[in-house]
């Protein structure tokens, strides 16, 4: 929502774009089939298309908007997710703009009673974690989707049907022009948690929904903080609640506090009752400068999921497939995620370097990370806005005891963020007998050290790469490599190799997500290209040579 | 511990409690058993002796 007398997209600092609906010759093809439908073109719609082009494979792009999502909602961008914008190409743009920060400060009734640090070093390229609004995410995105040769957007049309048959899918469509169908192979439902096409095709999330209710709002205020993420639990301000509080680019800060149970969510959402909350946590943080409203909502902590990402040649993909608390950012992080990993996926199939199985693998992969996302959450949502007797009773205790203890106060740690594994996939080998002493396991995904003047994922090819730890190794895989895939040859003597703790046969496969796909101590070069052929689920036969 | 030190304890307890009133010793109660928690390297132990603690008092 927006102040009174402030349109819907008027804001203090963004210029929202208008973009309309297909248009003269535009309109010729438009009942053509599509190879690949996407469906929402909000971050997640976005970046699912950019991953397929990355792919070489075209696709057709369908907002009901005619811009982009009003309003900041998701701030917090992780490092994994910096490593997808980087492959897709668009990661300078976040990176000029956007914050990073690794530091988080909690307060208990105005004292601090824990600060603390998410891993990050010189070794790292990238933050942990970076604040921007949600309109630049959007924004940069669709700069790189809409100079795209191959993505087609159609702005101003709306899904209104869906019709699956044995080889597509038949899409009706609603422009302000005309209502007309469509065909399309392949279907990205990436079209938000009210997603139509789940509700078309008879799909519920399933979950819990929490307590917790917080109004968000983003203010405008020249405060000299620096980017780091405050927790205020029992602030004079809000007696029992919780309140956070981040920096953003353009002096924009995010403040969030929660609403306690006789709060009337309707009530608290009056732009009065907004600024006089707003104004209470500003006296807390003995902020007395001027400020402006730019934007609030209320938004609750939800653990909801599907049951399978997938039904036939649809695919679910972000909020659609998924609604998760806002304390672990990774709504939307997750979801950066789910575009990144069934863009290469279906990517290699359409081109026929992968087998179909692959895309099995997308669902659980997928499912299991938001499953783990509300294991997490559900934590810090219980800590952050406990609500049953016992959970505050135990959360009070350890807040008041963290004034003086240590101990206690880490247990107000978020802990945000460290990525989920896929362990258990198809689309990885696990590791054999021969166990390696350390190092990370297939379906962990590649750490990051400084090697030669850059990083280790810098060395990564496109596709598949394998790295490998002599010349020998490297020279006979140049020979008989199938295309698409690259080869590393680091030093043995390399730190690099230490943190991979190889030997001189040893071998890592990663995937073009960046994730290890498999890894063997001792192997030969032939033995390698016959695990590969596994992992695309592909015969050597009908795999073709470069 | 000897008979004498718990009961030196039992009273130490007794008292605060006392000195606190009911309507804060719920906290001060949940705040010991960490800060005594967090001193035991046994983590079975003490599962355990949250479930001894709670025994009849289900019923
Ligand atoms: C008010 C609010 C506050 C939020 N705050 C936070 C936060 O603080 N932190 C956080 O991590 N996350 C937050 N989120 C969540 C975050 O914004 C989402 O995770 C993120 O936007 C998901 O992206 P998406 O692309 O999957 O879905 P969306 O951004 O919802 O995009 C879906 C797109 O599909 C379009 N669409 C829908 N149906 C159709 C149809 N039938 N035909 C054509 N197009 C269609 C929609 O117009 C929209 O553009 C918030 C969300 C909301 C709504």
């Amino acid at each position: 929502m927006r102040p009174a007398g402030r349109a819907q997209n008027e804001s203090l600092y963004f210029n929202y774009p208008f973009f309309s609906a297909p248009q003269g010759k535009k309109r010729d093809h438009l009942t053509s089939n599509a190879q690949v439908v996407i469906v929402g073109a909000g971050p997640i719609g976005m970046t699912a298309a950019l991953a397929l082009a990355r792919e070489g494979v075209k696709s057709v792009l369908f907002d009901n908007k005619s811009t982009f999502n009003d309003g900041s909602r998701a701030i917090c961008v992780a490092r994994s997710s910096f490593y997808i914008f980087e492959s897709l190409g668009v990661s300078s743009a976040f990176l000029e703009k956007s914050l990073g920060w690794t530091t988080g400060h909690s307060f208990y009734r105005g004292q601090k009673i824990l600060e603390f640090q998410m891993p990050d070093s010189s070794e790292e390229k990238f933050r942990p974690m970076y604040n921007i609004q949600q309109q630049y995410i959007e924004k940069f995105l669709w700069d790189a989707v809409s100079v795209n040769p191959l993505i087609e957007t159609r702005w101003q049309s709306e899904i209104i049907g869906i019709k699956k048959k044995k080889n597509e899918c038949t899409l009706r469509i609603k422009d302000p022009e005309e209502i007309y169908e469509t065909s399309s192979n392949w279907v990205l439902a990436c079209d938000g948690a009210h997603s139509s096409i789940r509700k078309f095709l008879g799909h519920r999330l399933k979950g819990e929904n929490y307590e917790g209710r917080y109004v968000i709002v983003d203010i405008k205020m020249e405060h000299d903080y620096p980017t780091i993420r405050r927790a205020l639990f029992d602030p004079d301000c809000r007696r029992g609640g919780t309140v956070l509080i981040h920096k953003q680019p353009d002096n924009i800060w995010r403040i969030d506090y929660q609403l306690n149970d006789n709060e009337k969510t309707q009530q608290a959402l009056d732009e009065n009752n907004v600024r006089d909350s707003v104004s209470a946590v500003l006296k807390d943080l003995n902020y007395n400068g001027s400020w402006e409203l730019e934007w609030w909502s209320v938004y609750s902590a939800n653990t909801l999921a599907l049951d399978d990402y997938r039904d036939g040649r649809v695919f679910f993909v972000g909020d659609s497939a998924h609604i998760v608390p806002i304390f672990g950012v990774r709504g939307l992080n997750n979801g950066f995620s789910d575009a990144a990993n069934i863009g290469w996926k279906l990517g290699w199939v359409l081109n026929n370097k992968a087998g179909k199985e692959l895309l099995n693998s997308y669902s659980p992969e997928r499912r299991g990370a938001t499953i783990d996302v509300f294991y997490n959450s559900s934590k810090s949502s219980k800590f952050m806005t406990p609500s049953t007797y016992g959970w505050k009773l135990m959360r009070d205790a350890a807040l008041s005891l963290a004034l003086k203890h240590k101990f206690a106060g880490e247990l107000a740690n978020p802990r945000q963020f460290t990525p989920y594994k896929y362990s258990e996939s198809t689309a990885i080998i696990k590791d054999t007998n021969e166990n390696f002493l350390g190092g990370p396991k297939p379906g962990e995904l590649l750490p990051e050290i400084t090697i030669d003047a850059g990083y280790l994922t810098d060395l990564l090819g496109e596709g598949f790469t394998i790295l490998c730890f002599n010349k020998d190794t490297s020279k006979k895989l140049d020979e008989i490599i199938p295309d698409g895939i690259s080869v590393v040859l680091i030093d043995l003597l390399s730190r690099a190799s230490k943190l991979l703790s190889v030997e001189n046969k040893s071998a890592y496969i990663v995937r073009p997500d960046g994730y290890i796909a498999a890894r063997w101590k001792n192997i030969t070069p032939e033995k390698i290209i016959q695990e590969l052929y596994k992992l695309t689920f592909k015969t050597e036969m009908s795999h073709d040579r470069k | 511990m000897t008979e004498n030190k718990i009961e030196i304890v039992y009273e130490a307890i007794a008292d605060k409690i006392d000195n606190l009133g009911e309507e804060k010793a719920k906290l001060f109660l949940a705040k010991l058993s960490l800060l005594l928690a967090n001193k035991i390297e046994d983590t079975s132990f003490v599962l355990n002796a949250i479930d001894d603690a709670a025994l009849s008092l289900n019923q």
